[in-house]
């Protein structure tokens, strides 16, 4: 009866090591930062993450070569209210997608080296434990 | 976030159109003078539990009897005013629509990016957008305001917002949103935008009369704060009076068909 639990319990801390060591499955489409107004002191990114493995992808970490800071934060509607929910880790489900979006989940670029301005490439990176996913985002200026 | 929550509610009822607003009464005069404070407050704020995601929640077992006590009284004060509040037959459907008895804008002293008095007197006589936000905003405002341009554009071609129409964004972060900052973020927008804020106290003339809340939150960014707020668009008529409110998510079009519907309506009612 023993070994069956051991095995049970070995094989879901292998699947729960998993799920939280690699960025393996990951992919991103359609990454796009908000060009930001003057003062230009913050940036919103948007951007579809799919996650096409049977397990949970947990990002841990977001860095980004334009700016000293790079998070993740919900705009969250209370009523007529609104407000920012920092997000430590943003779990992109097994199978499946979660959409940044203005209005909603979005990254945060804070403390920009340059102004942010349309026609530019900012060049992101997942950390998901120590394994990583790059890719690029381009800067756009709304209509 | 609870305690002005549990109180927006309080202050809510069911607009013409079918969405919920602010509603002018004595029991709201009554109560908006502590949301008031609560909101502006962050000291205060933050005790009563209002930073909710962003510090630790209190435990405080009286804090928490204070806000069920209020609870119920508002929640009596709730029905009491839907029930006296609900629309007489007459009123057209129109979302976003605050009608009858419109709150009123009373006297307020703001200065505009280019520091020139916006007061009562900017507002009388014209049909106002306001949406209260501030520049350190990277999502809401952002998308809000490019909103407004386009309703903006769509409403150019109309002769009464082209002669008396004007967008007015008002920061309510007036630590860091000063004139040169103010002027050079909404001339990003539209330059014939207006930006405007001023003092606390002038703040608190114009939000209060609108029910609008703002307060300073603790955050992790560098910059220190962030700001909670009213992201809803508030349609004021050339009396002054907040004639329609429109709602997350902001849909231009929407607007637009809006502004016309209500416009008619207004204009047959003098």
């Amino acid at each position: 009866m023993k070994i069956p639990i051991i095995s049970a319990v070995l094989l879901t801390v292998a699947v729960a090591a998993h799920a939280t060591d690699d960025c393996n499955g990951l992919k991103v489409d359609d990454a796009w930062v908000r060009e930001p107004p003057p003062p230009g002191k913050v940036a919103a990114g948007f951007m579809r993450i799919s996650n096409r493995t049977t397990h949970q992808i947990h990002i841990e970490a977001i860095d980004s070569d334009c700016c000293a800071h790079t998070m993740v934060h919900r705009t969250v509607r209370e009523g007529e209210q609104t407000h920012m929910e920092h997000l430590d880790v943003l779990t992109v489900p097994a199978g499946g997608t979660t959409t940044l979006e203005p209005g909603g989940l979005h990254l945060m670029l804070m403390g920009a080296k340059a102004p942010l301005a349309a026609g530019q490439s900012v060049n992101l990176r997942f950390s998901c434990g120590e394994d990583h996913y790059a890719f690029a985002a381009a800067v756009k200026r709304e209509p | 976030m609870h305690s002005c929550n549990l109180r927006l509610e309080v202050l809510s009822f069911t607009s013409a159109g079918g969405e919920k607003s602010v509603a002018p009464s004595p029991i709201v005069a009554w109560i908006r003078p502590a949301l008031r404070i609560e909101a502006l407050d962050p000291r205060r704020a933050s005790r009563l539990g209002y930073n909710r995601l962003m510090n630790a929640p209190s435990n405080d077992r009286r804090q928490w009897g204070v806000i069920l006590l209020l609870g119920l009284l508002a929640f009596g004060g709730g029905v009491y005013l839907a029930t006296r509040s609900a629309p007489p037959s007459g009123t057209p459907d129109i979302p976003g629509l605050l009608w009858p008895d419109p709150p009123m804008v009373g006297a307020f002293e703001l200065k505009d990016a280019d520091g020139r008095p916006f007061s009562q007197a900017q507002i009388l006589g014209k049909w106002s957008f306001l949406f209260f936000g501030f520049t350190h905003c990277p999502d809401v405002c952002p998308t809000t305001l490019a909103t407004l341009k386009t309703v903006d554009a769509s409403l150019r071609s109309d002769p009464v917002y082209q002669a008396r129409g004007q967008m007015v964004f008002v920061s309510v972060d007036p630590e860091r949103d000063d004139a040169k900052t103010l002027k050079e973020y909404i001339a990003y927008f539209n330059p014939a935008f207006k930006a405007v804020t001023g003092t606390d106290a002038g703040l608190r003339q114009l939000t209060g009369a609108l029910g609008v809340l703002y307060a300073k939150v603790d955050t992790n960014a560098p910059d220190g704060y962030s700001i909670d707020h009213t992201a809803s668009i508030f349609l004021l008529d050339p009396q002054g009076r907040l004639v329609a409110l429109f709602s997350l998510p902001h849909d231009a079009r929407q607007i637009v068909d809006g502004f016309h519907a209500i416009n008619r309506f207004i204009e047959s009612q003098s």
